[in-house]
């Protein structure tokens, strides 16, 4: 392959204890790529992301980032050892994340979470990052909030700072877990808004989320998840149309009733084969 | 009975160099342990198994000893053992080696209390653990680790009195000696306990202002 992925996991397995969370998944998303994750609660999608993050590293496993193995360097004599802490974080800064309970630091203002990385990491004058930092804000239309600490700020307004946040490192592929299901009802719109903007920029994102009408449309591919592994993984206007497997058709039966304008997906011929060839 | 004031005024010099003696005690005695304690608590975060298991035995054994038996055990029991200290050092390291567990414990509540996805974002972000630790970390728990360390740093202030019995010329110490020269132990103690109660009352309010100054964030948050 020539282009390398913007990150790929594969063959990634979580287990806590006797219990497999993530039990062997490969997923590879191209640049540009948007991919939703979709599938019932405790899934796996939320541990596929800190593993694809390596905030929680794998049991077993591996995650490459432009073709760089995370958690790995290669000594000059072409030797491959486990990465210094240093290191891993370089590796890490390619990624920037989006939590579900934001994670602002509510001692800093929104300027000055969004700032934060770009001095103490990047080692940026003040002046720069608060020019760059301003411009994040400015992007998810909250420069007139810049000095407020986080706890004047409604929950979809955080977000949006926490976007700033990460966008502000310059990440080459954003990661999102749940960034709406903490959100009262009236605040996800705004928070899918500046996330759609940033599909439509061709952003590479990879987004866990339970909003089927944001998948629809901002969406190039879904991948779905039951049980620790990936059940199907299609480009996202087949996926909501005509899914290949039954239980993505019995989830979007269950989940797609409550979104108006979303045709009903048409149930899956299950006389053939089934495709579970990918999770092997 | 009756009560003479007057006697004390020749030795109100003497009280006060007792009093400031106390105070350098304390404040002494609350940095080496406030020092101790944080290695404690890094100790524990970060070390292995068996310096985990140490600090865990060394901590119930303080928690389980009065502090004067601790202060007999240096000052009478250590230069058996050939290491000889002065009595004020004695002291400190009592009140250090005393102290520092539970200043670790109220250091732990606090760094506990601050949820863990702001470590995950910070790590995200890319900042080291020292880093972590100073911008993210100790800018929060300040303002919740300002009360208890006040009753802890209260607590040690008070049993500074305690150090008169290996003969540091502290506040009590100087008490006891005056009292033995003027006889009048009601005005000398009555006295030195209004200037006790005075000074700690004064140093609760100086932690709580200090509590106000670093909680400001949260204030600003409540008025919007």
């Amino acid at each position: 392959m020539s282009t390398p992925p913007a990150i790929a996991g594969r063959g990634l397995t979580m287990r806590f204890g006797p219990a497999t969370v993530l039990d062997g998944v490969d997923i590879a998303v191209a640049r540009g790529e948007v991919v939703c994750v979709l599938g019932p609660s405790g899934s796996g999608k939320s541990t596929l992301l800190r593993c694809l993050s390596f905030l929680t590293p794998p049991s077993a496993g591996a995650v490459h980032v432009g073709g760089e193995q995370l958690g790995m360097e290669t000594k000059s004599d072409g030797t491959t050892v486990p990465a210094s802490a240093a290191r891993l974080r370089h590796q890490r800064s390619r990624i920037g994340m989006v939590f579900q309970s934001f994670n602002l630091w509510p001692h800093l203002t929104a300027l000055g979470n969004v700032t934060e990385g770009l001095v103490q990491v990047r080692g940026e004058a003040r002046t720069d990052a608060r020019t760059q930092g301003l411009e994040m804000l400015a992007a998810v239309g909250l420069a007139d909030k810049a000095d407020a600490y986080p706890a004047r700020l409604s929950g979809g307004q955080q977000q949006r700072v926490a976007i700033a946040r990460a966008l502000a490192m310059k990440p080459e592929i954003l990661l999102f877990d749940e960034p709406t299901s903490a959100l009262d009802p009236e605040l996800v719109g705004e928070v899918l808004a500046v996330m759609e903007a940033l599909a439509e920029r061709h952003t590479t994102m990879i987004v866990v989320t339970h909003e089927i009408a944001f998948a629809a449309e901002a969406a190039d591919r879904i991948v779905f998840m039951d049980g620790g592994r990936i059940v199907e993984d299609a480009p996202a206007d087949r996926f909501f149309t005509t899914p290949a497997e039954e239980r993505s058709w019995r989830f979007l039966e269950r989940t797609m009733g409550r979104y108006l304008g979303l045709s009903r997906p048409q149930r899956p011929d299950m006389s053939g084969m089934s495709r579970h060839d990918h999770e092997v | 009975m009756s009560v003479d004031w007057a006697a004390l005024v020749p030795y109100l010099p003497d009280l006060a160099r007792g009093f400031a003696v106390t105070v350098a005690l304390t404040f002494g005695g609350a940095a080496c342990a406030l020092f101790m304690a944080i290695g404690l608590v890094l100790a524990t975060s970060a070390g292995g198994p068996a310096i985990r298991r140490s600090v865990r035995i060394y901590t119930e054994i303080i928690l389980g000893l009065p502090i004067l038996v601790l202060l007999y055990l240096i000052y009478f029991v250590l230069p058996q053992l050939g290491l000889r200290i002065g009595e004020v050092a004695a002291g400190i390291l009592t009140l250090t080696l005393y102290y520092a567990p539970y200043m670790a414990e109220a250091i732990r509540g606090a760094i506990a209390s601050v949820p863990a996805g702001q470590v995950d974002a910070a790590r995200m972000i890319g900042l080291n653990p020292v880093q972590i630790f100073i911008r993210i970390l100790l800018p929060q728990t300040l303002g919740l680790l300002i009360p208890p360390l006040t009753g802890i740093l209260i607590g040690l202030a008070k049993d500074t009195a305690i150090l008169s019995v290996i003969s540091v010329h502290e506040l009590a110490y100087a008490t006891k000696r005056v009292v033995s020269r003027t006889y009048t132990p009601f005005e000398v103690w009555a006295l030195v306990a209004g200037l006790y109660w005075l000074a700690l009352s004064a140093l609760e309010v100086l932690m709580r202002r200090l509590e106000g100054r670093v909680t400001r964030f949260r204030a600003s948050g409540a008025s919007a």
